[in-house]
């Protein structure tokens, strides 16, 4: 077995409550590395299609990588949950950094299958080699927090690490999310929803186990440098956190605002990382092995009282329940975040679905009593506090948004549909194709729907000077933001492998180029000192064009194909002001851009199926019956 | 020499961090913003936009007594 793995998989099935631990071996270590890719083994192999999502035969998947925990570094700390999403009905992942992963790897464990559901609630609890099912009754229906407090006294160690769902999760939201210790979200694609359905609250994690390093001092010396090498700005990402992005997004005329009608939003500085940093900032937070420190902690007293437990707003919540909703007060959408993060609800997609909400209110296609007395103009922040709890225990208008836009536009029906911005069902985060072309790709061919770190972004690459950071890839010459040319779609299918390939290994982008230290030739210099394994760039991408093509089967074989790699109307329309007014995506650019697309990565430019000459040099060729089935 | 207001955004200020966000920057009459950028040591590919009196401008357009200049960082995800 490589250095760097436990070689072991907790497998748990809560409808039999039978425990055991799988040893896929190192060749299985070796082509999946970890995250969704790893998952997707799983999903593929054992998961039927056509199964219900938030039925007991879905499979849930924690899975962390194969650099996880070997020493503490930046960024090394993430894992991937992955199930078929309530959402989409498609693949469902998302990852989240904080502690979690590295402890599950301390424990013993690579990833955790859970399959079935338990008869009545339970929480998983893992340490040292060991797992067991215990009675969760008494924490169902709490908040996360107490839920956090109370396992953490329980089990008699401050020290544990608990990846758990909130309320909305076993109210079934279908955006509900899953946190570790309170800060650290899989936000998207409706995961807390799926373990929600299996009656599981949490899963608490304690290892006590160092991972054996092929090449200890080699991977040091890659950290000592990549530390040398990071001067923290400041004014950036670590001193002002995403929030700051806020007021720059709104002067380039792409900040998402009233449901995306329009780029700029007229209150965007008192939304913006200074203004937090000047009154509600009371920390940094960060996640296990970094110093980059990019996460807020904020508290305040009034007009709302906050607590920096489950820590602040992130720039995507800062546009979500603020811009999106033309919400202007920076303590209401903190209060927001800290909402959101007791009930367990995805910022992104409750924004998503409160703006479509708000805005068939302003055009009258929702009336106060279909909303039963809520006013729903865009603006009332005191409607977007309240819509969280009422979404999360699916009471009053609330049960109904708690469906997501899709269906709750499907519902209203009265051409409310062309105001539900989503992808496969998905709601839109908070980044503007129209401003930054390669997300019109990365929004439409995602594999979970509508995703904003499926790639680094396009201004990052206008420049020769910011071109440097993706020379390994082959990747020369820059390109304007606004560009949707065959050279962009080459670009975008370049670096999706990469950001792939990032997950596969449980990388945070932050600490990785673009954003962070890490230099790609780092990345591949680390996993051959890690492993052991005499491994290259080029097996790593082909790594991430795995996971490409497994999940497009998963969604091809799930009746997910070209018809959904669709954008929402809206982005085919100009954008209504802000620097960009006018700016769309056109429909025809787009299509040759998706056929391209379709074609470079070796599937049929009209139908987007993989060639099966492209799922054999990836080494799948096993999915071929599949697809046919 | 002329004087011209500046602003920073975020990480950019990073490059002149005792200017801090807002200053007043000394140049030659009739440079370009291109010039002014390499005074402050600003590299070319982390500015995402440059507003000159708040409207969109390019590196090639020259200055005036008294302009504001406002630089915004390349920043793309989170």
């Amino acid at each position: 077995m490589a250095f760097g793995c436990n070689g072991k998989i907790l497998r748990v099935n809560l409808t039999t409550r039978k425990i055991s631990v799988e040893e896929p071996g190192e060749k299985i270590y070796r082509q999946y590395l970890g995250g969704g890719t790893l998952a997707l083994h799983y999903l593929l192999n054992e998961l039927k299609p056509g199964t219900d999502p938030l039925g007991p035969d879905n499979i849930l998947i924690f899975s962390a990588s194969v650099l996880t925990g070997a020493l503490p570094a930046p960024g090394m700390n993430k894992y991937t949950v992955a199930a078929k999403s309530p959402l989409s009905g498609g693949l469902g992942e998302s990852e989240a950094g904080g502690w979690f992963a590295p402890e599950l790897k301390a424990a013993g464990f690579d990833a955790v299958v859970i399959q079935g559901k338990a008869a009545k609630p339970v929480y998983l609890w893992v340490h040292d080699g060991e797992a067991e099912i215990r009675d969760a009754s008494h924490l169902w229906g709490k908040v996360t927090g107490e839920v956090q407090k109370a396992v953490k006294k329980e089990l008699g160690d401050e020290r544990v690490r608990i990846a758990q769902i909130g309320p909305a999760g076993e109210k079934l939201v279908k955006y509900a999310c899953i946190m570790n210790e309170l800060k650290h979200f899989n936000g998207r694609a409706g995961l807390g929803a799926v373990m929600g359905s299996k009656n599981l609250r949490a899963i608490a994690v304690r290892g006590t186990k160092a991972q054996e390093v092929s090449d200890r001092d080699k991977a040091s010396a890659i950290l000592k440098s990549v530390r040398e090498s990071y001067v923290e700005d400041p004014a950036g990402l670590g001193c002002l956190g995403t929030a700051r992005v806020a007021p720059i997004l709104s002067a380039g005329g792409i900040l998402p605002t009233r449901n995306f009608s329009t780029g700029s939003f007229e209150k965007a500085e008192d939304i913006g990382g200074k203004r937090l940093a000047e009154t509600i900032l009371k920390g940094r937070g960060t996640c296990h092995g970094c110093y980059i420190r990019c996460k807020r902690e904020v508290e305040a007293r009034t007009p709302y009282e906050i607590s920096a437990e489950y820590g602040g707003p992130e720039y995507e919540t800062i546009a979500s329940i603020g811009s999106l909703l033309g919400v202007g007060s920076l303590e209401a959408i903190s209060k927001g975040n800290e909402l959101c993060a007791q009930y367990g609800i995805d910022t992104i997609s409750f924004g998503t679905t409160v703006s479509f909400a708000m805005e068939c209110y302003e055009k009258g296609i929702l009336t106060s009593r279909d909303t039963k007395g809520l006013d729903l103009h865009f603006g009332n922040h005191e409607t977007m506090l309240k819509l969280i709890e009422l979404v999360a225990r699916r009471e009053g208008f609330g049960d109904l948004l708690a469906e997501g836009a899709e269906i709750a536009a499907k519902r209203i029906g009265r051409g409310a549909e062309k105001y539900a911005l989503h992808v496969k069902g998905q709601p839109l985060p908070m980044h503007e194709p129209r401003g930054k072309k390669s997300l019109a790709l990365a929004y439409a061919l995602s594999p979970t729907g509508a995703d904003h770190l499926e790639n680094p972004h396009d201004p990052f690459f206008e420049k020769e000077g910011g071109m440097k950071d993706i020379h390994p890839l082959g990747l020369l010459d820059p390109l304007p933001s606004l560009d949707l040319s065959v050279r962009k779609v080459r670009m975008f299918v370049y670096l999706q492998q990469y950001y792939n390939w990032l997950n596969s290994i449980g990388m945070c982008i932050f600490a990785a180029k673009p954003f962070g230290p890490f230099t790609i030739t780092h990345l591949v210099e680390y996993t051959r000192a890690v492993t052991g394994w005499d491994t290259s760039l080029w097996e790593a991408v082909k790594v991430g064009e795995r996971y490409a093509n497994l999940a497009r089967v998963f969604n091809l074989r799930e009746g997910l194909g070209e018809k959904e790699d669709r954008l929402p109307e809206r982005l085919h329309q100009g954008l209504e002001g802000g620097l960009l007014k006018g700016e769309k995506i056109d429909p025809e650019e787009f299509a040759r851009a998706r056929e391209m697309y379709y074609g470079m990565m070796g599937w049929d430019p009209q139908s987007g199926v993989p060639s099966k000459y492209k799922l054999e040099e990836l080494n799948v060729g096993w999915t071929l019956p599949l697809l046919k089935s | 020499m002329i004087h011209v207001r500046v602003k920073a955004y975020a990480e950019l200020q990073g490059y002149n961090p005792e200017k801090g966000e807002e200053f007043t920057h000394e140049v030659q009459e009739g440079s370009t913003i291109q010039k002014l950028m390499e005074s402050l040591r600003l590299p070319e590919h982390r500015v995402m936009l440059i507003l000159k009196n708040e409207k969109k401008a390019k590196e090639e357009d020259s200055l005036s007594d008294g302009d504001a200049v406002f630089f915004y960082p390349v920043i793309g995800g989170g």
